[in-house]
């Protein structure tokens, strides 16, 4: 048995039941189709799984009155019955706050990677420039000059490397 | 109990390893602020003349390298490069160019704005600080330290510092995909000149909420400068504002469309347009109020700039 065969009965289970991702199910389907092992599993799988069905739906229904009475047997006994639907209320709610708790996180995950996004350039013609703008260009060096890290001379060299071309 | 033992004791040390390595990384953005402090303070002293190396990318892309020697005589730069000249008398911020034009601008007013955060402070605002390689620049040892923007407002920066006096001998302007933009570099360091381009600072408060902040960029100094190259007296204001290491100047010519000589007075006209020299970029609104937004930052930086400022006034 490969480790393909082996990958597949893992996933088989879960594609018999068509509960299994899209991407998943189509993978085992084309697998079982190649090989005649995990084909005779899948044959299998769904006899079990329909034989469950069947018998699920043959169970007889227990009566409604049935936990009233076990409850009054109990507590006529002294012993406590503990309330059932309390304690089903508290997993649920619990997995309800992890599962809020989650797509908050992805929420404000979402949200700084958008904040954190460049946004898209807005559109501007790109031309050379014309004699205004190379005047105010050179004024720039001036209003600069006091900049540490924009030296005048960086700003000087850099129009004059511009205009020598 | 062996084993969990062994699970402790490999916890320590992966929890030592982990504390050595940011311990280590806080060390090393430690001495690359260290470095770039030295930088900020020599930069602010003193100007230094030579001969220079400086490239940049052109508007179509192309790589593009020139040389050429910068003087300093008193308060006027010179700066020769391949058959272009360009002279400079910088004297509160009056500026005399022989280039292919002339052009003489003569302040009206210049003011440094007071309640703003000193360069330093806003520099830790809006880089982070990185050492990388050291390396020989113009026959000097140099740590090159990298700039990076907090934001997508400015360009991330690489500047090559002598340890020893904080001279800043070579610079890189990168692009946000690490493309060099403009690079300069000193070949010969010839003279050290102190700085006279302090400005007197103005007891005169902030005027309007949108100088304020413009994009991460605050403003510093606000002039008015009026065009003496010729009789039509076109004035000027110009809003100079930085990140701590970037700059961008707004200017906000007042006047109406003249043809003369001087090329001050032709207001743009036309199209918005964007012109790029290397990372030196201007963005020219024409409508409905004229406005050049001159600086080392990206044009979308620029453009949310200037948007504001060529908007009628209520």
């Amino acid at each position: 048995m490969g480790w393909l065969c082996r990958l597949s009965h893992r996933f088989l289970p879960e594609a018999a039941a068509g509960v299994a991702l899209p991407l998943i199910d189509w993978w085992v389907r084309r697998h079982v189709a190649h090989c005649p092992e995990c084909a005779r599993l899948w044959r299998q799988h769904e006899r079990l799984t329909f034989w469950l069905q069947q018998a699920s739906a043959e169970r007889v229904a227990p009566p409604d009155d049935l936990w009233e009475r076990v409850a009054s047997r109990l507590a006529s006994r002294g012993l406590f019955a503990p309330q059932p639907s309390r304690q089903m209320a508290i997993i649920p709610s619990w997995q309800k706050a992890m599962a809020v708790a989650a797509l908050g996180l992805v929420a404000l995950g979402v949200w700084l990677w958008w904040r954190g996004a460049p946004s898209s350039p807005p559109t501007i013609t790109v031309a050379p420039p014309d004699a205004f703008v190379t005047a105010v260009l050179h004024q720039h060096i001036a209003v600069t000059a006091p900049s540490p890290f924009n030296n005048p001379t960086f700003t000087a060299g850099m129009i004059v490397g511009g205009e020598a071309r | 109990m062996k084993w969990r033992r062994f699970a402790i004791a490999s916890g320590i040390l992966a929890f030592l390893v982990l504390a050595g390595w940011w311990w280590q990384g806080q060390v090393r953005q430690g001495e690359a602020w260290g470095l770039v402090r030295k930088a900020l303070q020599f930069q602010q002293e003193w100007v230094v003349t030579g001969q220079a190396r400086w490239a940049f990318r052109d508007m179509q892309g192309r790589w593009v390298e020139r040389q050429g020697r910068i003087s300093f005589s008193g308060q006027t730069l010179q700066v020769h490069g391949q058959g272009a000249e360009l002279v400079c008398h910088l004297a509160g911020c009056q500026v005399v160019a022989k280039g292919t034009a002339f052009l003489r601008v003569m302040p009206v007013s210049v003011q440094r704005l007071s309640h703003v955060p000193d360069r330093w402070t806003l520099l830790r605002r809006s880089y982070r600080a990185k050492l990388e390689e050291a390396a020989e620049v113009a026959g000097r040892l140099v740590q090159w330290v990298r700039l990076t923007p907090r934001s997508q407002n400015a360009f991330a920066r690489r500047l090559a510092i002598e340890p020893k006096t904080g001279m800043v001998l070579a610079q890189e302007i990168l692009d946000r995909d690490g493309t060099v933009l403009s690079r300069w570099e000193w070949t010969r360091v010839e003279a050290l000149r102190r700085c006279h381009f302090q400005l007197p600072r103005s007891r005169d408060r902030e005027q309007g909420t949108r100088e304020r902040q413009m994009n991460g960029f605050v403003p510093v100094q606000r002039l008015k400068v009026r065009c003496a190259c010729c009789s039509c007296g076109m004035t000027m204001h110009v809003i100079h504002a930085t990140d701590g290491v970037a700059d961008v100047a707004v200017y906000l010519p007042e006047g109406t469309t003249k043809e003369h000589a001087c090329p001050y007075c032709r207001l743009p006209q036309g199209l918005s347009r964007c012109t790029r020299l290397g990372a030196m970029t201007i963005v020219v609104l024409t409508r409905p109020r004229p406005v050049v937004v001159i600086g080392d930052a990206p044009p979308e930086t620029l453009l949310k700039i200037a948007q504001p400022f060529a908007r009628p006034h209520p």
